[in-house]
């Protein structure tokens, strides 16, 4: 008996070494949890969220947001405007290599440019005001616009301004994302499809000394409770998208810490002006809205993570307009408002559900809210992909909660919503007065005239309701206890300079 | 026998032709436009345009099957449009991968079913034939999100003794590969195992009322003699079709599994491949799954040779 109670000891102990020297030869690598596999790693065509979540980590952009989105240097150091805001001049860092060892320089960021504005990309929209680019020195870059383009620069700190070696380009053609170069702080290794995808320090990177880790590791792991596990386990030193109800109970472990960021985004009801039905009146859109509780939305599906909210921005932002602040739960208002209108009995209306638990959380909430203030709602829950289809071709009544996930510009979540011929705008809504107020805020280069434009423009989106805005996402980062300096780019992507792990 | 296994595999040729035919025009009546999942929501039409001719969406339905089918006769699965790799590769590094925890969970289930079953038969009516009866009940019956979950949170969050999910090749490291595949293996293996333990439970009670088990007895052999040589001998052909059959569903990917514990295997790949209307990966997992099922097959027929004399001798 003795002898076994030996040999359980020794397992035992051994088992415990090879776990200590296991947490050892990890600790100069950092590994991180994403929700969903990236896409190509090729900020030309990708779409995924986690996509850019890795290219942040591996390559610099033009310039950069911090998290007020303000505009900070990157590849290029400095730039300006001429005065009749048709010319961007950049000067560029000097000495930057690829992480293919050849030489960064204004030529690169010609063809990668070139590239953003050409057949198959997916940018071209966004930086469609260039007309030309110029590199009349090694480090000077002229880019020539249309128009005035007040957007452009937070274009430029986006996905169009990450810049591939050309030669790269060159060799791998439309299959760079495979094994993508460019100039960063971590170089690609290997990616084992719906797995992971390892980076490794580039020690010939121009600013290697801020990166403490040798290593990142991308582990994707989709399921919300597994990768907390992992976490709480010690596998993983970061992860992305906890589900806000696991918050509250997060908060006591002292082991972890939450990291919840700031990124423009919302998340809306859109509705389909063109299908024949209830919510063609103004009336009915705006009973609608009265019959909707934004908050207790965010109290009860999102654990009061998030925050409610009734226009493009959100309520703290610089943007919002608060002569329109957001409207209270009203269903007897809800109810007068339909029989103004005319019709009798609850009103149908359907809704198409992305079937994802949390949509299908706030579908629900807003099916049993509108029973009470004369609706008769259905939810069409249906997968994401079959959405995308109904809504391009126009076979729904509203579609919801959907809405941009991140943007460093309220440009991206403006424009392409509520313009008309804005990529996003499924609602087929068309105001030539919307459409004046948009695209005089891509020529307001100065500030506090934007401003302006945005909020009265926010103002002509909260009477004619297109969308009905619920509320806006503040993504939740979790990370060990001892994660310290970390920090996210304007548009929500973790930075990873000045960050240790103790 | 060769003549027989040459002639199987012949006939495996249309099969899995059928099979791929009927894949295409299923996941043709998919809703759901891949064009607009590549593009996403903000692609204008001239960038869904460009994408639907790129990847030759405009062409007609039996154009894109003859592409496609002429690609794979020369060993090119395609390329994933949404990651740009190239779908050959990728498969080749998962098969390996599914085909460790197949056999990881395959043996769960045999080292468990069996006895069991066997046990099960002998005291047939009593108290352990209950308790086996009960556990294979509940081992078909708890879902297995719900016990991966669980032992996901006991062994490796609470006590750590085990990585909570991933995957490690055996050729990379045995002893982390055993820690990584030990809890997707119990997973898969104990719903396999009750389902295993119930066909041997029955095969052996039809086997052991048979009259060659009486004389058996009445000669006075040793009764495990009797059990393990005479009984379970014979008892074995259904056990095979049934362990062939699992194996084969266990190759096609064990989606829920590979998700808890992210398993880079064959299920976790077709569901994203579904997910993204992805129809190259599909198609090309879909044909696996079908060479799977037939391998199987004609395993087991090899299988049944091996156990059956009375086969054996018939036909050679």
């Amino acid at each position: 008996m003795k002898r076994i109670a030996s040999h359980i000891r020794s397992v035992a102990l051994a088992a415990l070494a090879t776990a200590a020297f296991g947490a050892a030869a990890h600790s100069a690598d950092l590994r991180i949890a994403l929700a969903d596999d990236p896409d190509a790693l090729d900020s030309m065509t990708n779409r995924a969220q986690t996509g850019i979540t890795v290219l942040t980590a591996m390559c610099d952009r033009l310039m950069w947001t911090d998290s007020k989105l303000t505009l900070t240097p990157g590849l290029a150091k400095s730039w300006n405007w001429s005065a009749d805001g048709l010319t961007l001049t950049m000067d560029l860092v000097e000495g930057a290599k690829f992480q293919d060892g050849t030489p960064f320089d204004a030529e690169a960021v010609k063809i990668n440019i070139e590239r953003y504005l050409g057949k198959g990309s997916q940018r071209a929209d966004d930086i469609s005001t260039i007309a030309s680019v110029e590199a009349p020195s090694a480090n000077k870059v002229i880019i020539k616009t249309k128009v005035p383009s007040a957007q452009l620069l937070s274009k430029l700190a986006e996905r169009p301004g990450i810049i591939f070696s050309p030669a790269a380009i060159k060799s791998l053609g439309e299959n760079l994302g495979r094994a993508p170069v460019c100039i960063g702080p971590y170089k690609f290794v290997e990616r084992v499809a719906q797995d992971r995808i390892v980076l490794a320090k580039d020690t010939a990177y121009y600013d290697a000394a801020k990166y403490s880790f040798d290593k990142v590791i991308f582990r994707i792991i989709p399921d919300d409770a597994v990768r907390l596990a992992n976490l709480q386990s010690g596998e993983l030193d970061l992860m992305e998208k906890l589900d806000p109800s696991n918050a509250a109970s997060l908060a006591s472990d002292k082991k972890l810490q939450i990291l919840p960021i700031t990124v423009l985004n919302n998340q809306t009801l859109v509705l389909n002006f063109n299908f024949n039905g209830p919510m063609q009146n103004p009336k009915i859109r705006e009973a609608l809205e009265y019959s909707i509780d934004r908050q207790a939305i965010v109290d009860v599906a999102f654990a009061g993570q998030y925050q409610a909210g009734n226009q493009f921005a959100a309520p703290d932002s610089p943007f919002y307009n608060s002569k329109f602040p957001v409207p209270a739960r009203d269903p007897a208002k809800a109810k007068a408002l339909i029989a103004e209108a005319g019709i009798k009995g609850p009103v149908p209306f359907t809704i198409l559900v992305p079937n994802r638990p949390l949509s299908v959380r706030v579908g629900e909430m807003i099916q049993a809210m509108g029973s009470d203030a004369g609706f008769a709602i259905k939810l069409d829950v249906v997968d994401f992909a079959t959405t995308l289809k109904m809504t391009d071709e126009g076979k729904f009544e509203s579609w919801g909660p959907i809405g941009p996930q991140f943007a460093n510009d309220l440009d991206t979540v403006a424009f392409a919503v509520l313009h008309s011929t804005g990529g996003r705008n499924l609602t087929r809504y068309k105001s030539p007065e919307m459409d004046k107020l948009l695209e005089a805020s891509r020529t307001a280069t100065d500030p506090a005239k934007r401003i302006e434009i945005f909020k009265e423009a926010a103002a002509l989106a909260v009477k004619d309701r297109p969308v009905l805005y619920l509320y806006h996402q503040k993504p939740l980062f979790v990370a060990k206890a001892g994660l310290k300096g970390f920090h996210t780019t304007g548009d929500g992507f973790p930075k990873l300079d000045g960050l240790t792990l103790n | 026998m060769i003549g027989f296994l040459i002639q199987r595999l012949l006939v495996a040729i249309p099969t899995l032709l059928i099979i791929s035919v009927i894949v295409f025009c299923l996941q043709q009546l998919l809703p759901g436009d891949p064009a607009l999942v590549i593009g996403g929501g903000e692609a204008t039409p001239a960038m869904l345009a460009e994408i639907r001719e790129r990847y030759g969406f405009n062409d007609p339905l039996i154009v894109q099957y003859w592409h496609w089918i002429t690609s794979v006769m020369h060993g090119d699965f395609g390329v994933s449009y949404r990651t740009r790799e190239e779908i050959g590769p990728m498969l080749a590094a998962k098969i390996p991968v599914t085909l460790h925890l197949a056999l990881a969970a395959m043996f769960i289930s045999l080292i468990i079913g069996i006895p069991a079953g066997i046990l099960a038969a002998i005291w047939r009516g009593r108290g352990w034939d209950h308790v086996v009866t009960i556990t294979a009940l509940s081992g078909i019956s708890i879902p297995n999100f719900w016990l991966g979950i669980m032992m996901i949170l006991v062994f490796a969050v609470n006590l750590g003794w085990l990585p909570a999910s991933g995957y490690v090749s055996p050729f990379v490291d045995p002893w982390a590969s055993l820690k990584s595949i030990t809890m997707p293996a119990i997973v898969l293996g104990t719903a396999l195992a009750a389902a295993m333990m119930r066909h041997t439970r029955s095969a052996m009670l039809t086997v052991m009322s048979q009259d060659y088990v009486r004389t058996a007895r009445a000669k006075g052999q040793r009764e495990w003699i009797v059990i393990l040589k005479h009984a379970f001998l014979n008892a074995q052909v259904p056990i095979i079709t049934l362990a062939t059959l699992q194996f084969g569903t266990l190759l096609a990917g064990a989606v829920l599994t590979e998700q808890i514990f992210s398993i880079p295997g064959i299920g976790k790949m077709v569901v994203d491949a579904v997910f993204n209307r992805e129809y190259q990966a599909v198609q090309a997992v879909t044909l696996l799954s079908g060479a799977a099922f037939v391998l199987m097959s004609l395993l087991a027929d090899v299988l049944y040779f091996w156990a059956n004399p009375k086969l054996r001798s018939k036909t050679l």
